[in-house]
């Protein structure tokens, strides 16, 4: 079956614009591949089909975590469905942050056009969506992903990776979004020259609703931002002598704040 | 018929191995196809080449992490320069050794190809020097004649004239390579033969997404810097679209750069190398080509096929040739940063403007299927041979 769109629509239904004729008795079937290969039985899914649209219900089948390869069922007969969707939408990945904790369902295109879907358990997060570096401070601005619930006061906690070093900023929340404004002069102060790099973590805590969040950025299409978003660093002033210090993502697409000293040695890209 | 390609080093990612391995995947379902690489620069090639077609490495490149371990005389012999192929050529490309152009020489001697295609100008002069007449010898020219170097220029004039054909990628450059070489614009000898595109399925864009995107190394030619600067004018407008540049190379911390310089660095990607250049484009609304000179150029057919409009610099010589301008895309005032960066911003304001030359744009990349340019290098080819057989008093059958 070739279809031209392939998309989520209202959180968990997948729509299908028909380019092939078809039977109105027509289903999907949803095949286990990667880890759920051989674990877990194949999900058939009722199809809604009008118009030369069809429309799947994928919360109803609460279908396990894991990508699945999908199959176009006809008068007996499997095929798969090739796609000309791209399968990335930027305004349905806001829509699907903005949302509860839960299930997210993604289409995914593969190299050769075959839709697939992945299942994936999201929790919530606190989603950078803007860094910016001036000379004493490093601003964070995002979202409270998949926590529509979530109120403030809230911190950001910096801990100094594998030592006991902690810095609490104050944060705002205002409806689903936050900012803080971290101070580089404490992380220089709490600089342990002995590491070569010092690298502080960053959590967001909401004490009222009893949460910890991390930092970082994920669920758009790009994964592994170390290396392809760049900040840059500034030189800060401290008694353990003068510093470089600068955002990163870590090779989780965590945030991360990185100071080492001003001489010569390897950092993370 | 059995046609082989000699290339620097297949095993690469850039314009002229992406533009061989889609014509040989393209040849290989009524030929026998052979890719000749000077050297072997990784454990698998970057971009997908059909099992089919047969890969043969002259060499172990010296870069290549893995290679096994040289013995002495190779050693010796990979340190000596080239004798045959021009100096800018070979200092452009650390292929060329005294090692594997004795190793190129041996397979011009003896291999049974019918066809063999030279792909860059080096290759061409070896191919020029050492070819038999026993099958047809063409040279490809993937760069325009004014980005060639002083000696490369009279290569071409002296012995690349020796070759059965020599085929470029644009109309304008067959023109500049006929005039530079006095023969007349009709003679048959030059021909423009495009770089084919892959087979599909093509995604289409939804031409939604706030995602501008170029692809090409990271390398001067690509001018990605001025990119950014022209990127900037549509950043502090539309806070909310990005930029997204595909590719790795030397000039990586330039861009970097550039890009803190103007306080992009929440707007600006530098994504890496992507195989399937095409795909990423379905994502993005716009596709930006900032190059000082461009050939025939995959990255605009690649943004067409996915039915993504292309603003780029009206350079020499081939975004000229491919974009019908406020059809398909807009072409702008060469190296003039503004105007690339108004032309950015029409496409932004305007979704209509995207779907109208989008759609435009799908018909156009047609013209360059894979199918389109393998039934045009069959007719290329067919009085070549033709004409190779009677001087070399074989018996063949065309065609095939």
């Amino acid at each position: 079956m070739r279809v031209d769109v392939s998309r989520i629509v209202d959180g968990d239904v997948l729509e299908l614009e028909l380019l092939d004729r078809t039977a109105e008795d027509a289903h999907l079937l949803l095949l286990p591949t990667g880890k759920n290969k051989g674990v877990v039985e194949a999900i058939p899914l009722p199809l809604d089909i009008k118009d030369g649209t069809a429309h799947a219900d994928l919360a109803r089948a609460e279908i396990p975590p894991g990508t699945w390869v999908v199959r176009w069922v006809e008068a007996g007969k499997k095929r798969p469905i090739i796609t000309s969707d791209p399968c990335y939408d930027v305004a349905e990945v806001a829509r699907a942050l903005s949302r509860p904790a839960g299930r997210r369902h993604l289409p995914l295109r593969t190299s050769d056009g075959r839709l697939r879907i992945q299942v994936r358990q999201t929790r919530p997060y606190a989603r950078i969506e803007r860094v910016d570096v001036a000379e004493s401070e490093i601003t964070l601005a995002g979202i409270l992903a998949y926590g529509p619930a979530l109120r403030g006061p809230a911190e950001l906690v910096a801990r100094q990776r594998g030592l006991s070093g902690e810095l609490r900023v104050p944060a705002t929340v205002d409806g689903s979004r936050f900012g803080v404004t971290v101070p580089l002069a404490p992380l220089a102060d709490a600089h342990v020259l002995e590491r070569p790099h010092n690298e502080w973590d960053l959590t967001l805590v909401l004490p009222d609703s009893g949460t910890d969040l991390h930092v970082g950025t994920h669920d758009d299409d790009i994964v592994g931002r170390k290396g392809r978003f760049s900040y840059p660093e500034v030189l800060v002033e401290s008694a353990s002598g003068r510093l470089r210090v600068r955002p990163y993502y870590t090779v989780k697409d965590h945030l991360a704040i990185l100071a080492v000293a001003n001489s010569p040695a390897e950092a993370p890209a | 018929m059995k046609i082989a390609f000699l290339i620097a080093n297949v095993y690469g990612m850039g314009g002229t191995i992406r533009a061989t391995t889609n014509l040989a995947n393209g040849l290989i379902r009524r030929h026998e196809v052979e890719i000749v690489s000077m050297a072997r620069g990784a454990s698998e090639p970057f971009f997908r080449i059909d099992p089919q077609v047969r890969l043969r490495d002259l060499t172990h490149g010296r870069g290549w992490k893995e290679r096994p371990e040289p013995d002495a005389e190779t050693q010796r012999l990979e340190t000596l320069p080239a004798e045959h192929v021009p100096p800018d050529e070979a200092a452009r490309d650390t292929v060329f050794n005294a090692l594997s152009e004795r190793a190129l020489r041996d397979y011009l001697a003896n291999t049974d190809a019918d066809v063999v295609v030279a792909t860059r100008p080096g290759l061409n002069s070896l191919l020029a020097l050492f070819g038999t007449g026993k099958y047809v010898r063409i040279g490809q020219e993937h760069l325009n004649l004014g980005q060639q170097p002083k000696d490369v220029l009279a290569h071409i004039r002296d012995l690349h004239v020796r070759l059965d054909g020599l085929t470029v990628l644009t109309d304008s450059d067959r023109r500049d390579y006929a005039r530079f070489l006095g023969r007349p614009e009709s003679d048959p000898w030059l021909f423009t033969m495009p770089n084919a595109m892959p087979e599909g399925p093509y995604a289409r864009s939804r031409l939604t997404n706030p995602i501008i995107a170029a692809a090409g190394r990271l390398i001067p030619v690509k001018q990605y810097p001025k990119l950014v600067r022209a990127f900037a004018a549509v950043a502090e407008k539309h806070p909310d679209w990005q930029l997204r540049i595909y590719g790795s190379g030397q000039d990586a911390a330039r861009i970097r750069s550039t890009i803190t310089e103007h306080g992009l660095n929440n707007h600006v990607v530098l994504m890496g190398r992507a195989a399937q250049t095409a795909a990423e484009f379905a994502k993005a609304s716009i596709v930006v080509c900032s190059s000082k000179q461009e050939g025939l150029s995959m990255v605009i057919l690649e943004g067409f096929a996915v039915g993504v409009p292309v603003v780029s610099f009206d350079c020499p010589h081939g975004p000229r040739e491919l974009i019908d301008h406020e059809r398909t895309g807009l072409l702008v005032a060469d190296q003039d940063v503004d105007a690339l960066a108004a032309g950015m911003l029409r496409l932004v304001e305007d979704e209509e403007e995207r779907r109208r030359m989008g759609a435009a744009a799908v018909e156009t990349a047609r013209r360059y299927h894979v199918e389109t340019i393998v039934e045009r290098w069959e007719t290329y080819l067919a009085p070549l041979l033709a004409r190779t057989a009677k001087r070399s008093g074989l018996r063949r059958f065309l065609p095939w």
